[in-house]
């Protein structure tokens, strides 16, 4: 438990310094796509107690995981995923307009 | 009456049902959005017109209690907003008629997406809720920026939805770090538990719903994609991006700072001066930029920013003053804008091109439409009968009448600044006749009418601002005194 | 050259930088005594509240049934624009051959796929699952089918316009439920607030209108990532 916090941080700033410095569209989505599931992950760490049940009451517990963060996480990954879909028809439809997936080189075409 | 639900049943019907009207029948699909658009329109005039026996109104979605439910809200404030989804929507779907020929269906199906997005965050008490509504807009704003199906277009919405993202993980992530903290979604039970986080996590927190949102009104370092995105994509979408959509960020934002933090925090520490020193920045960057460009669209995409910069300076004085300032400015530059957009568009028609140097001798093709574009960009500036002088003086006394000086005196020298700018497109439109002007252009109706009536509304306002003064003089009770804003969502 | 590993150093020091101020408030927002009023509200009146055991699902159709209908918004439009961005002829993908051994194990297995995906939408409110999980797993069939016996042969049978149909009946479905409790219970999406029969918890029918809701967002989930995945892959 006492690592998690920190490996969130680092998987966010790692998924950051991706998008920040890498030139491949493709790369680019996949750091995008690591932050957003490190946030997920913290949602899923905010829901866990040590020793609390899943929420599903089908008897009486005695500690039960927080229910919230669990639906926040599903609405999350539902948008990002659509978010994600979109950003790869656009590279396909960019990559067979350019015939490349550096960033660079499309902004040179256009001048 | 709980109208305010409607205005997020009726866009969703419409989505939804968009799809099917289309394939049974191509024509069934403009009087649906029509008629859905205003019905919205008429919603939101409702509101302002009962503004006094109505307001504040709550809405607790799925009858839960207050203090669980999902509560929708309108308050004194929102009614600024409600003032441009009355008009604008309307007019930008007139206007697309004729502008959108490629799959009209798919674009009215996202400009319903994008205005129940907007209509979404406005009236949203709940954090979470406001996220997934800031979602909704923001995916139909990538979709709408390439919708023209250009090069500039795609690379536009792709740099807008890298930048986009990454504002939007950080907003998330600040929603989801303020519910650890608080333990809390709904925005009127926040203030009360974040007195009692340390300052420096409420700072990171601050921060995180700054650069989440700022990315998305193009706050100056995060504004790369806005003159891009603007360049590429229909001028309908300008119109409502930057007449509707951009101010309803920046709406939140405020809404956000005000309620959660507090004015007292942002006077306690040196925020109120950073963040006047940002609005200043942002002016003076957003005037520099625009005095560079060659392209109409960028052009104004540049003047956008800076004049959201003044509205910045307005809000981050934190006074009673400031804040109708500041809301008066929002609603005229959101109005005049509109108007100088659509004639840009119907300029467009003559030349072909947004490059301002294709548009020589623009006054012997269209000349009425060239005169009102010139009227237009003088009243920008500042001129007595537009509203921006209104409200220019507005900012003016305000901050004057909370002692800092220095910005006041800059907003003076970026209007000068930008009467530069504004200035060319004028001149290059009544030099260099050709003497024949050859085929005109001929205007529909759909076209012009937008224009003219948004031009005509903002004279109106600039020669009464008391129409719109007194719908927003009492938006400040509701950000300045967070206990009025906690008691009308939770009850006394 | 330089140029490069200048932008690689600002990036790493903005990025740490982020990173300290992050870890700063993840220790702080730790040390913190917070008193999570939602989430106890959920857990000690949940069941009682909405006959649904499953309290995330309690959460998504009816506490939060809200937020659920604006994500179902988010993917209709997300299907919608990459069939917009992304016309059939665009996109491709290479022709796969696989030997008859899984053609025939993979429709060995789609029945199952079915049983499992149903499965989840019915029991989403009493036990791990609902409308979204079973959605994707019907549209992992898509996939499936697309991969093996090739992308024409699921064209034949549901192409993009069939599937945005039965998207817009299913949230159109979800949307009318919600009506309903505008109706009946005078809230936009009130279920159990609204006085509908709640069953007894932990039997099928119970919950209210949850089951349904699960169903229309189950149809939506589905057939809006099928189109998706469609419209990104062609076979040339």
């Amino acid at each position: 438990m006492i690592l998690l916090y920190p490996t969130i941080v680092l998987l966010i700033c790692m998924g950051l310094y991706t998008v920040l410095t890498q030139t491949n569209m493709i790369k680019i989505i996949i750091g995008i796509s690591i932050v957003e599931s490190s946030i997920i992950l913290l949602l899923g760490a905010m829901a866990y107690f040590p020793g609390a049940a899943a929420p599903v009451l089908d008897h009486p517990f005695e500690l039960v995981a927080d229910p919230l963060p669990q639906a926040l996480g599903l609405t999350a990954i539902v948008i990002n995923a659509s978010t994600t879909a979109i950003m790869l028809a656009l590279v396909i439809k960019l990559h067979n307009r350019y015939d490349t997936l550096n960033i660079h080189e499309i902004k040179k075409l256009r001048g | 009456m709980d109208l305010l639900i409607w205005l997020i049943i009726i866009p969703l019907f419409t989505i939804f049902s968009i799809g099917i009207f289309n394939y049974i029948n191509k024509k069934f699909v403009l009087p649906v959005v029509f008629t859905s658009a205003i019905l919205q329109s008429g919603i939101a005039i409702y509101y302002i017109i009962n503004r006094n026996n109505l307001l504040p109104q709550l809405y607790n979605v799925g009858n839960w209690q207050r203090d669980i439910a999902i509560n929708l809200s309108i308050d004194n404030f929102t009614l600024v907003i409600f003032v441009l989804i009355a008009i604008m929507p309307l007019l930008s779907l007139l206007y697309s008629i004729t502008e959108i020929q490629r799959k009209p269906a798919k674009f009215y199906l996202l400009i319903n997406v994008l205005l129940l997005g907007a209509s979404g965050m406005v009236m949203t008490a709940d954090l979470f809720n406001f996220y997934v509504f800031f979602e909704i807009a923001s995916i139909s704003s990538y979709a709408l920026v390439a919708f023209r199906d250009e090069d500039i277009s795609l690379e536009a919405a792709f740099e807008y939805l890298i930048i986009g993202s990454i504002g939007s993980v950080f907003l998330l992530l600040g929603i989801v770090l303020t519910y650890q903290a608080t333990g809390t979604l709904n925005m009127a039970m926040i203030p009360g538990r974040m007195a009692e986080i340390p300052v420096i996590t409420r700072q990171v927190l601050m921060s995180l719903f700054i650069i989440g949102l700022g990315v998305k009104f193009a706050l100056v370092p995060l504004h790369a994609w806005m003159p891009d995105a603007y360049q590429g994509s229909p001028i309908s979408y300008i119109v409502l991006s930057s007449g509707l959509v951009v101010n309803v960020y920046f709406f939140v934002l405020v809404r956000i700072l005000f309620i959660f933090f507090g004015v007292e925090f942002f006077q306690e520490t040196i925020f109120t001066n950073l963040i006047v020193g940002w609005g200043v920045l942002s002016m003076l960057f957003g005037h520099g930029a625009a005095l560079q460009q060659d392209n109409l669209k960028r052009l104004f995409a540049y003047s956008t920013i800076a004049q959201l910069g003044y509205v910045i300076i307005a809000f981050g004085l934190g006074t009673e003053a400031g804040i109708v300032a500041g809301s008066f400015h929002l609603i005229s530059h959101a109005l005049l804008k509109g108007a100088i957009f659509f004639t840009a568009g119907n300029l467009h028609k003559a030349t072909g091109s947004y490059q301002i140097r294709e548009m020589k001798g623009m006054a012997e093709k269209m000349p009425v439409m060239s005169i009102i574009f010139v009227l237009m960009l003088i009243g920008m500036v500042g001129i007595p009968p537009s509203n921006i002088f209104v409200s220019k003086w507005l900012i003016l006394s305000a901050a004057v009448e909370a002692g800092y000086l220095l910005p006041a005196f800059m907003i003076v020298f970026g209007s000068f600044l930008s009467l530069g700018y504004y200035l060319r497109p004028v001149i290059t439109i009544y030099t260099g006749y050709t003497g024949f002007p050859g085929k005109l252009p001929l205007l529909k109706f759909n076209e012009y009418f937008p224009t003219l009536l948004l031009a005509g509304i903002c004279l109106i306002i600039g020669l009464f601002p008391g129409y719109i003064l007194n719908i927003i003089d009492t938006a400040p009770e509701f950000l300045l005194e967070q206990s009025n804003f906690i008691i009308h969502i939770l009850g006394g | 050259m330089k140029n490069i590993s200048f932008n690689k150093l600002f990036s790493f020091s903005l990025v740490s930088l982020l990173g300290v101020l992050l870890l700063i408030s993840f220790y702080d927002i730790s040390n913190l005594e917070v008193t999570l009023s939602l989430s106890e509200h959920y857990i000690n009146y949940g069941v009682e509240e909405t006959g649904a055991i499953n309290l995330v699902t309690a959460i998504l159709f009816d506490y939060r049934a809200f937020d659920t209908i604006g994500e179902a918004t988010v993917i209709f439009t997300a299907a919608s624009i990459v069939a917009l961005i992304l016309p059939q002829h665009e996109a491709s993908m290479l022709k796969t051959e696989f030997t008859p051994i899984v053609h025939q194990s993979i429709a060995f297995i789609l029945p199952f796929f079915w049983v499992i995906s149903i499965f989840l939408i019915a029991y989403g409110h009493l036990s791990p699952g609902g409308g979204f999980s079973g959605g994707v797993i019907i549209s992992a069939m898509s996939i499936l089918i697309i991969f093996t016996y090739g992308f024409h042969y699921m064209t034949r049978r549901f192409n993009v316009t069939r599937l945005s149909l039965i998207e817009d009946f299913g949230a159109l479905l979800f949307l009318s439920i919600g009506v309903f409790g505008l109706i009946y219970g005078g809230s936009f999406l009130a279920n159990s607030q609204a006085g509908v029969y709640l069953g007894n918890p932990g039997e099928l029918l119970s919950g209210g209108l949850m089951p349904l809701s699960n169903l229309a967002v189950g149809a939506k989930v589905g057939t809006g990532l099928s189109i998706i995945f469609i419209s990104l892959t062609r076979e040339d």
